[in-house]
C-alpha cells in the first residue's frame, strides 16, 4: 500500500469513526453543523487526494497532517459529553465569542461552529483554534473550548476563557489587523518591551526582583533572557488576551487569573517561550482597572459591610499599592489607550463587555448565595405574579467571588475548600436559572411585540 | 514515545498551490457543489488575510501551559503565537496581483475577487460584460499565484 492508497483508506476510516460516535449522546447545539462540516471536509480532502501524483510528497505530506486532523477532530468530538462540563456557563461564553468570531464570507461560512469538551490537566484551559495557514480543509471554523475535566462545576475559575476569547478574535484577520493597530500599537510604542534588545537587557537587569535574578541562576543558559522577535509577538498577544478578559469578564477574571496562574507559580516571576512573567501581566492589569475606575466602585456602595467586601476583594486582586518599578512595564497612558480602543472594538462587532453591577443587584446576589439560593434574578418575594429581572451572568461570578473571599477570611482550610466548591455549584446553578429567565423573557417581549 | 517526531513545517505553499491549480480548473469548468463552496471558501479566507495582512500562525498555548515543564517548548506541535509567517504565500499573491492588476489597489483586488465569488455561488457564469472581464482576469490572477508557488516546488 502506498502513502496515497493509505490516505484514501484513511478517510474511510475517519468517516466510519464519525458515523460510530454519532451513535452516542452527545451535548445537543452544533452536532448536526459539526456532522455536516465534517462530512463535507472529508469529501473535498478525497477529491483533492484522488488526482495527487503519488510521488508529490510535499502534498502527500500534507495531506497526511489533514487527515490526522480529522482524525483528531472526530475524537474531540467523542469525547464532548454535556456531562462533563458546566454547560450554562458555556452557553454564556458562545454568545460572548460569536461575534469576535465570525468572518467576512458569503452564506454562513464566516459563522463559527463551537464545541466544547472536557480534558485532564489544569493545563487544558483552552479554545483551541483553526488558523493555520499550512492547514487546508476549511469551511466553517471549528472552534473548541477545553475545560479541565477536575474543574467541571468550577465556574468561578472559568472566567479566565476571557483571555481565550481574545486567541480566538486574534485568527480572525479583520480583528487582528484593528487589535494590532489600534490595541497593540500603544502598548508597544515606548517601554522596557519596546524591542527585543530593550526587553533582554530588561530581563538582564541587575536590579530586577531577586526572584527574577534567582530565575535567571537556575536558567543559566542566555537563550533564556534572550529575547527574539517571536517570543515578544507572544508576550504582547497574552497582554492584549489579559486585556480581553478584563473587559470581558471584568472582576471575576481577575480572581480566577490570580488564583490559577499563582496556584502553578507562587512567586508569579516565572516567563516562557509564550508568556511574560505573572508579575507584568498584573501590574498591566492593576493599571487598566484604575483606568476603569473600578478601584472607585466601593465608594459607590451605601452598606458599610457591603462595602468593606468589596474593598477586600478589590484589594485582594488589585491592590492599591503600585506594582514595583520593574515589572511595570507600560504607563498609565498606554494601558488606557489599549483598553479603551479594545472595548471600542469589542463593542462594534456586537460582544458585549462588562460594567460594575449597582449596589442592588449585586448585593441580592450576594444575599442569595449566603442563604445557599442559587444567585440569579428571580424574584423570592412570594408575589403570585413574581417579576424575574435579567441578570449579567458575569455579576453572578463576581457575586460568587465576593462571597468565596468572605469565606476565605474567616473559614479555616478545609472548610474553604469545601465552601469553594459548593458556591460554585450553586453559581453554575444560577447561571442555569438566569438562562431559563432570560429565555423566557424574551419569549414575553416576542409575544408582546 | 510517539511513532515518529518530526519538527513542524510550514505547509501554506503547498496547500495554496493546490488550492490556486483548483481555481484555475474552476474558473475554466464552473460548477456548483460542496467542493466548489469549500474551495472559493478557501480563497476568500486567503483573500482576506492578504487584505489584512494577517499571515501568522496563531497556535497559542493555553492560558496556564507556560508553567509546563523545561524543554516543552520544543514540542512539535506548538509553535509561538505570530512564529510562522507564510512567507512563500505572501510575495506570490503580490506577484499575481502585481502581474494581473499591476496597481490596483489591494483592497480593490479582494473586493473585486470576493464579489465574484459570491456571484460564482449563485450563478456558475457570469452573465454581464463587466463580470466577464472580472471573470478572466481573476483566472489569470490564480493562474499567477500557482506558478508562482509551483516555482520551488519543481
Amino acid at each position: 500500500m502506498n502513502a496515497k492508497q493509505f490516505l484514501l483508506q484513511e478517510c474511510d476510516n475517519v468517516l466510519a469513526t464519525l458515523q460510530d460516535v454519532l451513535r452516542h449522546d452527545y451535548a445537543a447545539g452544533s452536532s448536526e453543523e459539526f456532522y455536516n462540516e465534517f462530512c463535507e471536509r472529508l469529501k473535498f480532502l478525497e477529491s483533492l487526494i484522488l488526482p495527487v501524483d503519488p510521488s508529490d510528497a510535499s502534498a502527500l505530506g500534507m495531506f497526511a497532517n489533514e487527515v490526522s486532523l480529522l482524525s483528531t477532530l472526530v475524537h474531540r468530538m467523542e469525547r464532548s459529553h454535556a456531562g462533563e462540563f458546566p454547560w450554562p456557563f458555556t452557553e454564556y461564553l458562545r454568545n460572548l465569542a460569536e461575534p469576535l468570531c465570525k468572518e467576512s464570507l458569503p452564506d454562513n461560512e464566516g459563522e463559527p461552529i463551537i464545541r466544547v469538551y472536557a480534558e485532564g490537566g489544569l493545563f487544558s484551559y483552552q479554545i483551541n483554534l483553526e488558523s493555520d495557514l499550512s492547514v487546508l480543509n476549511v469551511g466553517r471554523r471549528i472552534f473548541t473550548i477545553v475545560f479541565p475535566r477536575t474543574l467541571r462545576h468550577h465556574v468561578l475559575l472559568h472566567a479566565i476563557f476571557g483571555h481565550e476569547i481574545g486567541h480566538a478574535a486574534w485568527t480572525i484577520p479583520e480583528n487582528k489587523s484593528e487589535l494590532r493597530s489600534k490595541v497593540l500599537e500603544p502598548l508597544r510604542s515606548k517601554g522596557h518591551l519596546n524591542s527585543t534588545s530593550q526587553a533582554t537587557h530588561w530581563l538582564r537587569d541587575p536590579q530586577a526582583p531577586a526572584a527574577i535574578v534567582e530565575l535567571r541562576k537556575q536558567y543559566s543558559d542566555d537563550s533564556y533572557t534572550e529575547i527574539d522577535r517571536n517570543q515578544l509577538d507572544s508576550w504582547f498577544q497574552e497582554f492584549l488576551c489579559d486585556l480581553f478578559g478584563l473587559v470581558t469578564f471584568g472582576g471575576s477574571f481577575l480572581a480566577a487569573h490570580q488564583t490559577l496562574l499563582l496556584a502553578l507559580d507562587p512567586s508569579g516571576h516565572r516567563w516562557g517561550p509564550y508568556h511574560p512573567p505573572y508579575i507584568c501581566r498584573k501590574a498591566m492589569l492593576w493599571r487598566a482597572c484604575k483606568h476603569l475606575k473600578w478601584d472607585q466602585f466601593p465608594a459607590s456602595i451605601r452598606d458599610d459591610k457591603f462595602r468593606a467586601g468589596i474593598t477586600t476583594f478589590i484589594n485582594n486582586y488589585s491592590p492599591s499599592t503600585e506594582p514595583g518599578p520593574w515589572e511595570d512595564v507600560f504607563t498609565q497612558e498606554q494601558v488606557a489607550a489599549a483598553v479603551d480602543a479594545l472595548i471600542a472594538i469589542l463593542t462594534k462587532a456586537g460582544t458585549s463587555c462588562y460594567a460594575m453591577p449597582d449596589e442592588e443587584t449585586l448585593s441580592h446576589l450576594v444575599r442569595m448565595l449566603e442563604e445557599r439560593i442559587p444567585p440569579c434574578g428571580s424574584d423570592l418575594s412570594g408575589s403570585e405574579t413574581p417579576v424575574n429581572r435579567s441578570v449579567d451572568f458575569r455579576h453572578i461570578l463576581l457575586a460568587g467571588w465576593l462571597v468565596a473571599d468572605k469565606v476565605n477570611a474567616t473559614a479555616d482550610s478545609a472548610e474553604q475548600r469545601k465552601q469553594f466548591l459548593q458556591l460554585n455549584k450553586l453559581c453554575e446553578m444560577g447561571l442555569l436559572q438566569q438562562r431559563a429567565i432570560d429565555l423566557y423573557n424574551s419569549g414575553e417581549d416576542r409575544e408582546a411585540a | 514515545m510517539t511513532l515518529l517526531s518530526m519538527y513542524k513545517r510550514d505547509d501554506s505553499r503547498t496547500v495554496y498551490r493546490i488550492l490556486a491549480q483548483q481555481a484555475v480548473r474552476y474558473f475554466d469548468h464552473p460548477r456548483a457543489g460542496t467542493e466548489s463552496k469549500i474551495l472559493l471558501t478557501n480563497l476568500s479566507r486567503l483573500l482576506e488575510r492578504y487584505r489584512c495582512d494577517a499571515f501568522t500562525y496563531d497556535d497559542a498555548p493555553g492560558i496556564l501551559e507556560v508553567f509546563k515543564t523545561e524543554g516543552e517548548e520544543l514540542r512539535t506541535n506548538h509553535v509561538s503565537a505570530g512564529a510562522k509567517a507564510s512567507l512563500d504565500v505572501i510575495p506570490a499573491l503580490e506577484a499575481a496581483h502585481a502581474r494581473v492588476y499591476q496597481q490596483l489597489p489591494r483592497e480593490a483586488v479582494v473586493e473585486t475577487l470576493k464579489a465574484l465569488f459570491a456571484d460564482l455561488a449563485t450563478t456558475a457564469v457570469p452573465d454581464n460584460e463587466n463580470r466577464r472581464e472580472d471573470f478572466v482576469k481573476a483566472r489569470l490572477f490564480f493562474v499567477a499565484l500557482f506558478e508562482r508557488l509551483e516555482e520551488r516546488h519543481t
